[in-house]
Formats: structure tokens, sequence, C-alpha cells
């Protein structure tokens, strides 16, 4: 009795805690992120033809959400600030309902920011809805000679032919950039072990959830991915380089939340020692 | 003696299931290419696809069996099951609405783009000669007819959809939705009168096919342009917005929700499981809270240096650590890979006998 | 009272998630319901998605010809490609997972599950190799690297660290042979602390996941919900 109520205390000094950052919208600078820099530098400096484009996958369900819908929106805003035309797809189900809200979500913040400037579908976005088949799938677009023909349709049933943003996309040298935002490992591998072709790899940038942060640092490391996003971290600090470049642009709510988790780590790290000090007191009063 | 007969042939279809993609693999492209596989692959991929595929109802009729015979006895916990299988048809059909939809708007642009392309098969197949095909003013007749129609049709959608507009004023999509309404307008009127041009001046002995690239070229961009509009009418409609509210307020809010509990949790046993007893627990602690601190806005109140540590024991002990952990599971899972390959790893599971299940 | 889908979308959001919170207290009949939808929902799309996505546009709806339309003179827009036929096969095939239901048939779903873990392990090979090959080339790092004026000891020093880590790690899982040697046991021992710190940077990072989720969906309630509510109020 006496530990559930202990627990539950617990629960309720997390939720509050967590809250005061959120109701007072208090935000505070995010830490600078190497990984997320080479990724803002690679958008940046993209060069695109015009029968090129960028593939966005957004490999994620409600579960990783939280980190990885702030950071593909990040991604899809770049890239459409840059007007790099972009196909947004999924190899997992549950990301199907994101693949029209972000892009359109995006697109709308845009028109706001810069009226009389327009972000459409067809002309700077598709979306290919859901792929079933994972490392299938992704080698089968990896060795088409004529990727629009091979994808054939949008999510809405339009042939891709007749869509400008893709119709011209031939082969894996005409996407420029693969970007894809995961939780999950094994459908990341698919991208990193299928992707390619004799003669090419497009950059790959990823935006992983916290967890998988230690991993994605070992294929950065030997050059299979050429930017990071690391969790909210990585998104917001994303969002505060698009900030400094675009000073026009609203602030989104990826530094509240940022912010926020800075202060759930405090309280996680003061509830580690803490603990420790009951543990260690405890210990001492106990007879040996 | 039928029961070897079984799992012989589970071996061989299991070998055979990987035989293609090892082969693809080894062989040269060139090779590749001179037998034919390069031209067939992504056929041959998506036929393995569509075994797979084959199993999506499974899942299904699982629900069904588990909760529906919940319901029928009347189990334990069997409103429940209803609440389960009610979420799972309305979710059904509310993606099927969606699909529906989605298939309209391609067929109103379709519509367009069809003729386009029709312009363009009149004049290759004139000029190829073609035989079996209606003769060119039959052809041409049903080109402006068409294109006739179609406008009257499109016409009448663009205000049916403005009339029932509902998108919000005050969104930028409003205002781009009107302006491709005024562009399609405009642009009916202009295939109009290039297809009254056509209909006064084109002869067919004598036919000359300079108006039909134009003509064409108008046709896809109207038809793009429609598509576009009714896409912008498509995103406030009811059926999208049922689809919205099941999706992102049901769906996604109680997956997020499931799964935050476990920030709840994770809190809870840091402060009564996380203990600092040996080395190796001390290591663990002192990196963890590296990396924890290194990453929020609040290093700088602590040690400007944070990132700078955070990032190195992420570049360096980490990934070199991670490296050999992945490395050896690669290996085994390389292995897995060979032994399931030739069934040396299922052995049991093609060890089949009458009656057991699978 | 006129409440839009979006804000109806926004309330039954909050309402959802206050209903899986509540189990944060007791388990209970709101929490079950919720939860039953949840499942019931996430299974309900995902048929629809593989046929609407694959199997409509790929196979059957090119099998029946419905691809194939009309132009306004009656002609074909395309001709009956029959190598699409050829997909009866894996259909057929594929139909062997449901007598996974049948006592006395249940080893000829075997076939179709054997074959499926045979393309996989198939593909595997390939997979590996484009996988680990920039792996293992990228871990033979430069023990002394050259700077501008002399050597970049620092560079050099964390280079050596890397591979230092990456073989005592590795050497710690060699269970095959005995250790004897004393060097041995301290190599496989600092294997073991590296490995530690590496596990401390996962957990740290799990801490930060899991906060993650937490505080965007309590930045929904307090936010977007809460506003929809005191809009409605």
């Amino acid at each position: 009795m006496k530990a559930t109520l202990g627990r539950r205390l617990i629960y309720l000094f997390m939720m509050l805690v967590v809250s005061v950052p959120l109701i007072t919208n208090y935000t505070v600078r995010p830490a600078e992120m190497k990984a997320a820099n080479q990724f803002y530098s690679l958008v940046e400096n993209l060069s695109v033809g015009p029968n090129d484009i960028a593939f966005v996958a957004f490999d994620f369900g409600p579960n990783t959400k939280a980190e990885n819908e702030p950071q593909a929106e990040v991604i899809v805003e770049h890239l459409m600030r840059k007007r790099i035309p972009l196909a947004v797809f999924t190899q997992y189900a549950q990301a199907e309902g994101f693949l029209t809200s972000i892009p359109e979500r995006v697109a709308e913040r845009l028109m706001k920011e810069m009226p009389g400037e327009k972000w459409e579908y067809g002309q700077d976005w598709v979306n290919l809805g859901f792929r079933p088949g994972g490392a299938l799938f992704v080698q089968a677009v990896a060795k088409s000679t004529n990727i629009a023909k091979e994808l054939d349709k949008d999510a809405f049933g339009a042939s891709l032919l007749q869509i400008p943003a893709i119709q011209n996309v031939r082969t894996l040298e005409n996407v420029k950039l693969l970007t894809q935002f995961t939780g999950l490992v094994g459908v990341f591998d698919t991208y990193i072990q299928f992707f390619q072709n004799e003669n090419y790899v497009p950059s790959f940038g990823h935006g992983c959830t916290s967890i998988t942060i230690p991993e994605a640092y070992i294929y950065l490391d030997s050059g299979q991915l050429s930017g990071l996003l690391e969790g909210i971290a990585g998104a917001a600090w994303y969002s505060e380089l698009l900030l400094q470049n675009n000073p026009q642009r609203a602030p989104d709510a990826a530094l509240v939340i940022n912010t926020a988790l800075g202060v759930a780590h405090l309280a996680v790290i003061a509830l580690i020692i803490l603990g420790n000090l009951v543990a260690f007191v405890g210990s001492q009063r106990r007879p040996s | 003696m039928e029961e070897n007969y079984r799992k012989t042939l589970i071996k061989i279809l299991t070998f055979l299931g990987g035989i293609y993609f090892f082969v693809e693999f080894i062989l040269p492209k060139a090779v590749l290419e001179k037998i034919g596989v390069a031209e067939h692959h992504s056929f041959i991929s998506y036929g393995f696809i569509v075994v797979g595929s084959m199993a999506v109802g499974l899942g299904i009729i699982n629900l069904f069996m588990v909760h529906g015979s919940r319901i029928i006895f009347r189990r334990k916990d069997w409103f429940s099951s209803v609440v389960l299988l009610v979420g799972l048809l309305v979710m059904m059909f509310a993606t099927v609405s969606d699909w529906r939809s989605g298939l309209r708007i391609t067929s109103e642009t379709r519509k367009w783009t069809l003729l386009g392309e029709f312009t363009e098969v009149i004049e290759k197949d004139f000029n190829e000669k073609k035989e079996g095909v209606p003769s060119l003013d039959v052809r041409v007749n049903a080109l402006l007819e068409s294109i006739d129609q179609n406008a009257q049709q499109t016409s009448k959608l663009l205000k049916s959809k403005q009339g029932a507009s509902r998108i919000p004023k005050q969104e930028p999509k409003f205002v781009l939705a009107q302006s491709y309404a005024k562009q399609i307008a405009n642009m009916q009127q202009a295939v109009l009168s290039d297809s009254k041009e056509l209909e006064a001046s084109f002869d067919t002995e004598t036919p000359d096919f300079a108006p039909f690239a134009p003509l064409r070229q108008s046709l896809d961009q109207l038809g793009v342009t429609v598509g576009k509009f009714l896409q912008l009418h498509y995103e406030y409609s009811g059926v999208r917005q049922t689809y919205n509210f099941l999706f992102h307020g049901l769906f996604v809010s109680l997956g997020s929700a499931m799964f935050s509990l476990l920030g709840v949790y994770i809190a809870a046993a840091a402060f009564r499981a996380f203990r600092v007893k040996t080395l190796e627990s001390s290591l663990m602690m002192i990196a963890a809270v590296i990396v924890m601190l290194g990453q929020i806005p609040f290093y700088v109140y602590i040690y400007d240096g944070l990132p700078l540590w955070r990032q190195w024991l992420l570049e360096v002990p980490n990934s070199a650590a991670f490296r050999a952990i992945k490395i050896g599971a690669s290996v085994a899972g390389l292995v897995m890979a060979f032994r399931m390959w030739f069934s040396i790893e299922s052995e049991s599971f093609a060890d089949d006998t009458p009656g057991e299940s699978a | 009272m006129n409440i839009s889908w979006e804000a109806a979308t926004v309330l039954i959001g909050g309402v959802a998630t206050l209903a899986i919170y509540s189990f944060l207290i007791k388990e209970n009949p709101f929490y079950r319901f919720f939860e039953h939808l949840f499942i019931g929902i996430a299974a309900g799309f995902l048929p629809v998605y593989t046929i609407k996505s694959f199997f409509w546009p790929r196979v059957l709806e090119p099998m029946l010809g419905y691809h194939i339309q009309v132009y306004p003179d009656g002609t074909p827009t395309a001709e009956y490609d029959t190598k699409i036929l050829f997909y009866i096969l894996p259909m057929l095939f594929g139909l062997l997972y449901y007598f996974i239901y049948s006592t006395r048939f249940s080893w000829l779903s075997k076939l179709v599950i054997g074959f499926s873990l045979g393309y996989s392990g198939g593909l595997a090979f390939k997979g590996f190799f484009a996988e680990m090959v920039p792996q293992l080339t990228s871990s033979f790092k430069p023990l002394l690297v050259p700077g501008e004026s002399g050597m970049d000891w620092a560079m050099s020093f964390q280079n050596m660290f890397f591979v230092f880590t990456l073989l005592a790690v590795m050497y710690y899982f060699f269970f095959t042979f005995q250790r004897k040697s004393v060097a041995g046991d301290g190599v496989a021992a600092s294997g073991r602390w590296l490995m530690m710190v590496c596990f401390g940077a996962f957990f740290g990072s799990t801490v930060m996941a899991r906060m993650a989720l937490l505080v965007e969906r309590l930045q929904f309630l307090l936010h977007d919900w809460f506003n929809e509510i005191s809009g409605i109020i």
C-alpha cells in the first residue's frame, strides 16, 4: 500500500515538474547538435536538377511520434523552403495518416509566412503512401530504371507519370537525398542495406528516436549516414537553425517541448541521486 | 513415410525461397542482364511480396475468432471485445471510404488527361497508318465531343464543390482553392475555343496536327489543376475529417498516451531501482548522466563543455563498443540466415506430424 | 453548440489520453474501453492499406484489366498484359497460410512460412555485406594522424582509443577459448567496462525517449486540448 502510494507520488511529481515549463511557455536555447548541423548543411547544399527529387520516409507510428514528427516537420520544411521536390512514403502502415498531415501543415505554415507564394501537392511534394514489402520494395526501387513507372501511383491512385514532382525521376541517381524517420531499427536497416546500386548511394539523413542514438552513431562514423537528428533535441536544434536563417519564421513547439524535456531529465537525475541516498542511509541504519 | 515427404517438401520450398536472392546477389550485373533476370527483377520481387501480402487476413480472422467467441458466449469482458470489433470495423470502413474519395479525385483528373493522351494517340496512329482503329474524322469528332461533355461535368463539379466548401475562409488554402477554380474556368474556356477552332479548320484529308500538341498540354494542365482543386476540398471533406478523427483523434492519441506511460514508470524506476554499487554500474551511470545533461538546454548552467563530452562519448567509446557488438550480432545473423535457408535452424519447424498445429 | 471536426478530433484526443492515464491510478473500465478501441482501430487499417497500396494497384487491377480505359472512340488505352497472370501462382501459394486453422492440413501453411523464411535468409547475404563492409572499413582508423605541424596527438589518441575499445569489447565476447593470461583478462575486463559506458549512453538516451513521449502528451493536453475546452466553455 505504502509502496503503491509512493509510486503514485513519483508519477504526480513527474507530471507536475514537466507541466511547469509547458504552462509558462518557458524556453531555453537548445543545446547545439553536431549531427544536426551536418544534416542542415546536407540539405542546404544539396544540388538538385530539374528531374531530381528527395525521398522522405515517415516510418513511425504514434509510439514514437513525439520524437519523429517534429524531426519530419523540420526536414520537410527545409526541403520545401529550398523548393526541392519531395516524395513522402512509409513502410509502416501506422504512419499513413502522417503522410498527408505533415506536408500539408508545413505547406500551410509556409504560405502563411510568405503570402503570395504557394506550395502545392503534385508540384512540391507527392504522397506515395504505404509501401509494403520491406527490403524487397526498397531493393526494387533502387534497381529500377524508371522509378516513376516502378512506383506507379500515388496514395490517391493517380499515375505518377502525371505528377510534376516525380514524373521525370528515372533512376536512383535522380534521388539526391533520402531522409528517414523511425524508431524501428529493422526498417532503417533496409535502407542502409538495399537503397543503393552498383554505382551510386544517395546521401542519407536519418531522424532517430533517442533510444537508437547510440546505434545511429556507428553509421554516422562509417559515412553510411550523412546527417542525424537525435530525438527531440536534434529537432529542436534544427528548428533553431531554421529560425536563425529565416528570422521571419514563427517558432514551433519543438523549443518548448525540448525545454520541458530538459526539466524532466533533471528531475530523473535528481530521483536517481535521491534514491541512492535513501538506499545508502537505509543500509547504514540496518544492523549488519 | 508421409511425414518424411512433407518434411522434405517444406525444406525444398524453404531453400527455393532463398535461392533467387542469393544467386541474384552473387552473379555479376552483366550476367543478370544477359539471362534476362535484371529486366524482370522488379516483377519477381513483387511476386514475393504477393506471397507475403496474402497473409493480411490472418490477423483479422484471429481477432474475430478470439473476440467473436467471447461475445457469443458472453465470457468475461465480452463488452470490451464488442468495442474492439466495432473499432476495427469502423476504421476499416473509414479507410475504405477515404480510399474511394482519393480514387474519385483521380478519375476526375483522368477524364482530362485521358483526352490529352488521346490527341497524341490519334496523331501517332495516323502517322503510323495503324489499322483496325476508327477513321480520323470519327476520332477527332469523338475527341471534340468528349471535351464538351467534360467541360460541362467539370463546371457542375466546380459549382457544387464551391457551394459546399468547408475550407475556412481565413486559411491560405481558401485563397488557393479560389485561384484554382478561376484557373480551371479560364483553362476550360481556352480548351473549348481551341476545340471549336479545330472543329472548323481540321481537314481529315490533309490533316495538320500542329494544334494537337498545345491542345494536349492544355488538357493535361486542366486535369492536373482539377486534381489540385479537388485535393484541397478533399482535405476538408467529411470523409477525410472522419478519418482524421479516428486516426489522429483516437489512434494517435491512444498510442502516444499508452507509450508515454513509460515516462512516468522510468521516473519511478529511477528512484527505486537504479543503484550505484559497483564499478560497472558507476561507469554506466556517469555515462548516462553525461549523455542526459549534454543534450538538454540547461547544460549552460552546469558546465559549458557538457555537449562536447557527450559528443565524444557517443562518437568514440560508444561507437566503438557498439560496433563491436554489431559486428558480432551481424555475423551471428548471417550464420542464422544460412541455417534458416538450409532448414538447419528450423529442423523442428520442418519436422511436422499430422494433427500438430503450426 | 457547433463543434467542428477539428475541435472534436482534439477533444476526443484529450479524453483518450486521460483514459489511458487513469491506469496510473488503477486499472478501470474507462481505461479498458479505450484500450480495446485502440487495438481495434490499429488492426483495422493494415489490411485495407495493404490492399489499397499494393494488392489492388499492383496485382488485382491489372489482372482484372481495370487499369485499361477506353478512349472516346472506343479504343482501349492499353493492351492486356498476360504476364500479370503469373501472379496467380504466388497468390494461390500465399493462400496456404490459411491452412494454419486446419488441424489436419496445417503442415501446408508451413510450406509458405518456410518459403518466407527462405527468402529472408537469401536476402540476408546481400544485406550483410552492404551494411557491414563500410562498418569494417571505417574501423581501420589510422593510429597516428599527421597534423599541420607534426602529429595530431589528440586525434591519434582518439583513434587508438576507438580501436582498443572495439577490440577489447570483441575480445570480451570470445568464449570459445579459455583466457589464461593476466593481460587477456585485463583486456576483457576493460572491454566490459567500456561496454558499460556504451550501455550508459543507451540508458541516458532511453530516459530521453520515454520522457519525450510524456512531454508531448502533456503539451497536447495543456495547450491544444485545454484551448479547445476553454474555447467551448
